[in-house]
């Protein structure tokens, strides 16, 4: 009998494991392979080492300035993100009349396809027209050229990534409405503020919650593509390119499609090794309430 | 269990095999009544489409046994086509416009010169001689160049009556261009309504200029020459344009207007003078209200072209080469001249009835502009995609007047002397 299901197992889940094999795994392998030759898409591959990785790493400044780039986006974009779903969240899950209406409301720029977002905020963002430096001047502050501005473009990526926090806001007001009410009872009773349930109830009961909105924050970040892609196209001078379009416009614009598996590579190695130290932190700060039930 | 689990994925493993060898099967085949078939790519829109089949159907008159399958790619051109040999997709003739470098460099289309002389296609009646050497590479030719307009000049006629300046012609001057555009741009309360001209960073805008002082991108061994006086002239001319004299709008005043392109501002009525290709005749054709017409450049300049090349993958390369040879002949060409779509690149093409006296928006324009264009060798190279990127990067900030002209022409000196070894 067990025999039976195992079989019936691996038919049922072959279509996906076909797909898996032949349109993931075998890519991914050859990518693997492809980041050792000099492949130019076209004429066969000849092989030669580490001279990809070496280039890269060692003489290839450009790669540097987009990894750079990345990492201050990542690093910004993340926590703030995180830090402002959390404080909408937390207001969201108060009873009052009209909530839902909000709720959709807040969610709602997280639906919108990241190319229409993106050319909404090359106006939002324009120099003395657009609404944010307008709104800026009426507090008496001059608003940068933010996508003509080198210091500036990173920043404005940043802001528009903060349009897109309602994905994580759904999750923690789920997470906020799974956390059993007798806690906070219990903690009343005790004589606890608001501000010490929030510390120590509601936060650590979030932690799961968090930390997934954190692993998958982190790889997003650190594959950002679109964005920059149409917004800036990298510019000005590089202030704004990411691995990802830099990958890209190797691969299919300079014909080096070796070079681009190379930057594959190691971009996978730092996601891997981010993601991993996270993993491991984890036993430090994720709380998960362990095989009690409410009833 | 053990056995069946092996059972399944030497299963998979087959099916994943099969799928990938069904690929490489091709469609480019001799039918069994010797007629054969081949595919062409081209992109463009649906109404495009419309014409080139037209173009075929009238090739099909001669050559009755060889089918051409049109198979218009949509989207990312360039990436799709590559995904396609790289995948072992039969193909025969492809529209290429300046990146053919790349493909011949990396053997994917043929020379056809032999072809060239084994058909008696004279190419010097064919083509002027600027036309013929855009799709050369090498020293050989590598496509039939289908479509071939040059940059022009494209002038709000009642703005200049207005500003009483005389029409532009063909022998204008830099200098020229620089005067009209300061007489013709306008403002109010210190806020500039009218500009004179607009130019922009696109690379056809200052190349053109460089190449008009004399200047060009590489010397004669095929070496960098970016950090020159031609070239530094060229660059500072446009600059001045925008931040001495204030006749263009600066990359601030574009931004603000959500970064709209030279055609709407013209379009508008809010620039009186724009350089750019001959698609732009098809979109003011239909706007209202607006007195325009085009002229010759004030020296040499860009073409916007493609033409036709075949694979080195093709079977049938001969029956390939009377096709583009057939298409690019005044009869071939005639559906794209008639639709308006395009300047033909073909000399009889461009001297055609239908192509000068063509009513645009209900009246005839300057149509011999383009003949009369004169095109410099545009230094199209394998690596042409790489160089621009390295080049639009630096420009793109001296531009917007943040960088010295100094540090932008070695940057991009040195960049592409690493580039070009």
């Amino acid at each position: 009998m067990k025999q039976k299901d195992g079989k019936w197992f691996y038919i049922f889940i072959s279509p996906w494991l076909i797909g898996f094999v032949g349109l993931t795994l075998g890519p991914i392998l050859f990518s693997i392979y492809m980041s050792f030759t000099n492949w130019d898409l076209f004429q066969s591959p000849s092989f030669i080492g580490l001279d990809n990785y070496k280039t890269l790493l060692t003489d290839d400044p450009l790669f540097w300035k987009s990894v750079g780039n990345t990492f201050f986006y990542a690093l910004i974009s993340i926590p703030l993100g995180m830090a402002i779903s959390l404080c909408i969240a937390y207001y969201l899950n108060k009873k009052i009349k009209g909530i839902t209406f909000f709720r959709i409301l807040f969610y709602l720029p997280s639906v919108v396809p990241v190319v229409a977002s993106s050319l909404l905020f090359v106006h939002l963002l324009a120099p003395s027209k657009g609404l944010i430096n307008k709104a800026l001047a009426l507090l008496g502050i001059q608003g940068p050229a933010w996508l003509l501005d080198p210091n500036w473009v990173k920043p404005a990526l940043i802001l528009m990534s903060l349009w897109g926090v309602g994905g994580g806001v759904v999750l923690l007001l789920a997470g906020m409405k799974g956390i059993p009410q007798e806690l906070y009872e219990a903690a009343a009773i005790d004589g606890a503020q608001s501000t010490q349930s929030f510390f120590h109830i509601t936060f650590p009961m979030l932690t799961p919650v968090i930390f997934f909105n954190l692993v998958t924050g982190i790889i997003g970040a650190l594959q950002t593509f679109a964005q920059v892609f149409i917004v800036t196209s990298g510019g000005p001078d590089n202030a704004s390119q990411m691995v990802v379009p830099y990958l890209f416009q190797n691969a299919f614009q300079f014909y080096k499609m070796g070079y681009a598996s190379a930057i594959a590579w190691v971009l996978f190695i730092m996601i891997m090794v981010l993601t991993l130290l996270i993993f491991r932190s984890s036993a430090l700060w994720v709380h998960y309430e362990e095989g009690k039930t409410n009833e | 269990m053990q056995r069946s689990l092996k059972v399944i994925f030497l299963l998979i493993l087959a099916m994943v095999l099969g799928l990938t060898a069904c690929s490489k099967g091709g469609s480019s085949a001799s039918g069994p009544d010797g007629k054969v078939n081949l595919t062409m790519t081209i992109w463009g829109s649906e109404n495009e489409k419309k014409i080139y089949q037209e173009r075929l159907d009238i090739v099909k008159q001669t050559y009755p046994d060889i089918n051409v399958k049109l198979n218009l790619v949509a989207g990312d051109y360039d990436q799709k086509v590559q995904t396609m040999i790289a995948g072992g997709t039969a193909l025969d003739i492809m529209m290429i416009a300046e990146n053919y470098q790349a493909y011949a460099s990396k053997k994917q289309i043929i020379a056809l010169d032999d072809m060239i002389q084994t058909n008696n296609v004279n190419m010097s009646e064919r083509y002027s001689e600027d036309i013929m050497n855009l799709m050369k590479y090498d020293g050989k030719q590598y496509g039939m160049p289908d479509r071939a307009g040059a940059m022009i000049l494209f002038y709000n006629k009642d703005l200049f009556d207005k500003a009483g300046v005389k029409y532009p012609s063909k022998d204008w001057t830099q200098q020229d261009l620089m005067d009209a555009a300061q007489k013709l741009t306008v403002k109010e309360n210190g806020k500039t309504i009218q500009w004179g001209y607009y130019p922009g960073s696109w690379w056809p805008q200052w190349m053109q200029l460089i190449y008009q002082n004399g200047g060009s991108l590489f010397d004669q061994e095929g070496k960098p020459t970016f950090n020159t006086e031609p070239v530094r002239n060229a660059l500072q001319f446009m600059n001045d344009l925008t931040f001495k004299y204030g006749v263009g709008p600066t990359p601030t005043e574009i931004a603000d207007m959500g970064n709209i392109g030279a055609d709407p501002l013209f379009a508008q009525g809010k620039i009186a003078m724009e350089t750019t290709g001959f698609w732009n005749i098809g979109s003011l054709a239909k706007v209202e209200g607006i007195n325009w017409d085009i002229a010759s450049i004030w020296g040499e300049t860009n073409a916007f072209f493609n033409g036709f090349t075949i694979t080195n993958a093709s079977e049938h390369k001969e029956e390939a080469f009377k096709v583009i040879e057939a298409l690019t002949t005044l009869n071939g060409q005639m559906p794209l001249i008639k639709a308006g779509q395009d300047a033909p690149a073909t000399k009889a093409g461009l001297s055609s009835d239908e192509f000068l006296n063509a009513e645009y928006g209900g009246k005839k324009i300057n149509m011999a502009a383009f003949s009369e264009s004169k095109i410099y060798a545009e230094p199209f190279n394998p690596k042409w995609n790489e160089m621009m990127k390295l080049i639009n990067d630096k420009l793109s900030v001296y531009f917007n007047n943040k960088a010295s002209l100094d540090d932008t022409v070695t940057q991009i000196q040195s960049g592409m002397e690493k580039l070009y070894p």
